[in-house]
């Protein structure tokens, strides 16, 4: 019986000996809790980066042509860009879209007194 | 056994003589014949034995050892984002057999690829370079974003990831998870720049950006050099493997009939071909890979039981002083200590996103795939498409291979040499028949057929895409240089015949795989790509992102950073990485520095001496820099040239910088060679007019149709206005956009979960 007993302890100690080499890397947080931390730090990171590149495009949008922001509504950079100032001159105030005639606004109804 | 034909007992025995004398009766007639019969099935018998009883420590020596190919995955050594893997022969797997029902799927697979082959040819136009060797430019996003799978994920992966898997757990998934960023970042930001460009290859794109022929030529030759070395040569040592292990057959008749079918719909088809076979090759790749999964699962006992049984999947029989054989502790963090792993968390934020962005942003067959898109939205797409499909190698491959190593420690994990030599050929280790081990044993027939599909479907896609982008290389750099005035006609014939010299280099690699016992030669080869990709990423990055970057400035980074590298690649012939038990006796530089740190610092090197090269000399010209960078990428097309742009045939030299009078006098010779064409085309209707039928016939095959001289120039105008190819419809363009930040997040998660 006490060989026995000797052979199951030995037993027990090599089992501890190997469990004790192959423990895992402790871990600080849960796996998943990681992952939602990374996300919300990468999220935030999105987020000031969007500000960022809108202040800059709100500041540099008079000066240059072609911005980085890309979201430029209706149509992507066209060829004719460089035709819209003048015909801003010509957009009528009331109608977004229609353009005024300049020549009639000068054109007075002329009444001759009989 | 019973005896039951001896002469019939003469009633019962009563005494212990008449029991004697019935017993020798009985012996002697049985007749010779069975006791023969009974020796002779030994050896059957003890197979048998042996297939059922995997730990059996009788081990019976089975044929065919013909293909030895003793070598082992090293996960430093993972070239085309994850794997390396020379794939070494396995005797003691059992012997594989395929029934009936496995050759009905393996023949319904091929026929199934050969239609789909044969409707893409049908429906694309392929007379045209841009028809050839773009696809017409016309691609969807979803055949884009297959392609781009299928063309990554090759027959090495499969073995490679689950090989590393099981071997050092789940860090070789970094490269498949750094390779979802960067196809995000091609998409984003640099296929912008190459659409606006108008480029087809990427050397091509070097040689507008920077001028000159010398950067042009270097890396188109650079580029077929790691094609032919590294990529086909490693699909083919994976694919033939499994080939001749699955289905018993000659190693060349195997590999000459698949080329020989790959070949069929490649060279008549182009890259439409290619690109819709690839979109079914992944869907077969994904349903049998995903099977595999849940039988492997289903196996080893759940989720819990693999995070738990691969700490204890330790061999039998390993040497008790070391550490040989034991997995290692982080198996299952991504993110590795900086100074002892074998993966260190610093070099694969730093060192593996650069040879990953050249793989994935300036390689010829990832963005060739792209630059056959509609229009930026669908290549934004089909990118987004290729990330989403990335994250699953994490499932199909890498826990395979670990479930693989819980299941069948002995083999896969084999820690003591002659065990490794006995199993698999390789005294190095035997995680390389992780995979194939699960489906040759776990698998039910019909579904080991299914597999066989899926790895020659992995194959096949690799090599397609290989053949074709290798050939649009030859073609758009090389030959173009020799002959500068050839014709689209000439164009085409050549790039299909040397899609055909890439079939028989294909083939001649079976008998360098048959020589290579070592093995070694097989790694060295692989260090080839690790140690060339950083200068080259380098180039391409300043060369898009900084206007200054001039033509000297990259050619003597490149010059210098290949220099670098191959310093190190020789270091590593001479000194080869010990093996598990052995003392590591190599000079410092090459033990401490981990191939990823010296990845880094060699990029670092490249930049230091592009930025102070090309700050030291001139400013490139203007129209170096026009639609080349990432500023400039919709800048208006030259007007000088728009006269000439709706002629610009592909065949002449398109040089931006050639003057007018250069292309004017190219034009008046397309228009002689189109007058002779069509004069040839009058007399040889005249005189041959029976055999016209059958020309014709053989010429819609190969996808060249002679062209009348008014349809000389070719048809869709290219690129007008390059900056109108960028638009975007901006309602999508914003679902695209924020597919991305949700495909970025849930990169970042899975990345997180693991580390």
């Amino acid at each position: 019986m006490g060989r026995d007993h000797t052979v199951v302890i030995w037993l027990i100690l090599t089992l501890g000996v190997v469990t004790a080499q192959i423990d895992k890397v402790e871990r600080a947080l849960p796996q998943w809790l990681t992952g939602i931390i990374a996300v919300a730090v990468f999220l935030f990171l999105i987020f000031v980066a969007f500000l960022v590149n809108k202040a800059w495009c709100q500041d540099s949008r008079p000066d240059t042509k072609e911005c980085e922001c890309g979201k430029t509504p209706g149509y992507a950079n066209t060829n004719g860009d460089h035709y819209d100032t003048s015909l801003d001159m010509f957009r009528s105030r009331d109608h977004e879209g229609a353009y005024e005639n300049m020549d009639l606004e000068g054109i007075e109804d002329k009444v001759t007194v009989m | 056994m019973c005896i039951k034909n001896g002469p019939p007992p003469k009633g019962h025995p009563d005494n212990m003589k008449q029991l004697w004398e019935a017993l020798e009766s009985t012996w002697a007639s049985i007749p010779v014949e069975r006791f023969q019969h009974l020796v002779e099935s030994m050896p059957r018998q003890i197979e048998t034995m042996n297939e059922d009883n995997v730990s059996n420590p009788v081990r019976v020596q089975l044929r065919n050892h013909s293909l030895r190919i003793p070598v082992t995955f090293d996960p430093s050594m993972a070239t085309t984002q994850g794997t390396t893997v020379p794939p070494s022969q396995s005797p003691g797997l059992g012997v594989p057999t395929l029934v009936t029902i496995d050759i009905v799927v393996l023949v319904v697979y091929f026929l199934l690829v050969l239609a789909v082959g044969l409707w893409s040819m049908w429906k694309t136009k392929r007379s045209t370079v841009d028809g050839y060797f773009l696809a017409g430019k016309s691609m969807s996003w979803w055949p884009v974003g297959t392609s781009l799978f299928a063309s990554n994920v090759g027959s090495g992966h499969f073995m490679g990831l689950a090989g590393s898997g099981a071997a050092a757990g789940i860090s070789a998934v970094a490269y498949e998870w750094n390779g979802m960023l960067m196809v995000l970042l091609l998409g984003w930001l640099f296929l912008p720049i190459y659409i606006a460009s108008g480029v087809t290859t990427m050397p091509e794109y070097l040689q507008k950006r920077f001028g000159g022929k010398r950067i042009q030529l270097f890396i188109a030759i650079l580029y077929l050099f790691i094609y032919i070395f590294t990529k086909i040569s490693v699909d083919m040592y994976a694919g033939a493997v499994f080939i001749q292990q699955a289905l018993q057959w000659n190693i060349y008749v195997a590999v000459v009939v698949l080329l020989l079918i790959t070949a069929l719909y490649t060279v008549t088809g182009g890259l439409a071909a290619v690109m819709y076979t690839d979109a079914a090759q992944t869907g077969i790749m994904l349903i049998g890979a995903l099977t595999l999964m849940g039988f492997s699962f289903a196996e080893v006992g759940g989720w819990n039981a693999l995070l738990e049984g691969y700490a204890t999947a330790i061999p039998s029989v390993r040497d008790p002083n070391t550490t040989c054989g034991i997995p290692r502790d982080d198996a299952f963090h991504l993110f590795r200590d900086p100074v002892t792993s074998d993966l260190p968390w610093p070099g694969i934020l730093l060192g593996m996103s650069i040879p990953s962005m050249w793989y994935w942003c300036s390689d010829q067959v990832i963005v060739q795939r792209s630059l056959a898109a509609k229009n930026l939205l669908h290549a934004k797409g089909g990118s987004l498409l290729a990330a989403y499909l990335k994250i699953l190698p994490f499932f199909m491959m890498v826990l395979p291979g670990m479930i693989s190593r819980i299941l069948y420690p002995d083999e896969v994990a084999c820690g003591d040499p002659e065990v490794c030599t006995e199993v698999c050929g390789n005294p190095v280790g035997c995680s390389d028949i992780a995979y194939a081990k699960l489906v040759m044993k776990l698998l039910p027939s019909g579904l080991r057929g299914l597999m066989m599909a899926v790895m020659i479907a992995a194959l096949m896609s690799s090599l397609t895409s290989i053949f074709n982008s290798s050939s649009t290389i030859f073609t758009m750099d090389l030959w173009r240089h020799v002959r500068p005035r050839a014709t689209e006609w000439e164009l085409m014939l050549v790039g299909r015949m040397f899609v055909l010299v890439l079939v028989v280099v294909s083939v001649l690699w079976i008998p360098v795989v048959q020589a290579s016992q070592g093995g070694q030669l097989f790694i060295y080869i692989q260090s080839i790509s690790t140690y060339l990709q950083p200068p080259v990423s380098i180039v391409f990055l300043t060369g898009c992102f900084w206007k200054r970057t001039n033509e000297k400035g990259a050619f003597w980074g490149l010059f210098l950073g290949l220099l670098v590298g191959g310093v190190r690649m020789a270091l590593d012939f001479i000194y080869p990485s010990p093996l598990c038990y052995q003392e590591d006796s190599r000079p410092d530089v090459v033990k401490h520095v981990h191939y990823l740190y010296f990845s880094t610092v060699l990029s670092l090197l490249t930049l230091v001496v592009v930025v102070g090269v090309s700050l030291a000399t001139e400013k490139p010209r203007p129209e170096q820099i026009s639609r080349l960078t990432w500023f400039t990428r919709f800048d208006k097309v030259e007007k000088s040239s728009g006269a000439l742009e709706t002629v610009e045939t592909v065949t002449s030299a398109t040089e931006t910088e050639e003057s007018a009078e250069q292309e004017i006098e190219v034009r008046e010779q397309e228009k002689a060679n189109g007058e002779t064409h069509l004069q040839r085309k009058v007399s040889s209707e005249a005189s041959v007019r029976s055999q016209s039928r059958l020309k014709a016939a053989l010429y819609w095959l190969c996808g060249m149709e002679r062209q009348k001289e008014g349809d000389s120039a070719p048809q869709p105008p290219l690129l007008l206005h390059p900056a109108s190819s960028l638009e975007e419809d901006p309602c999508l363009s914003h679902v695209v956009d924020a597919n991305l930040i949700i495909c970025l997040s849930i990169a970042v998660f899975i990345i997180g979960y693991w580390a």
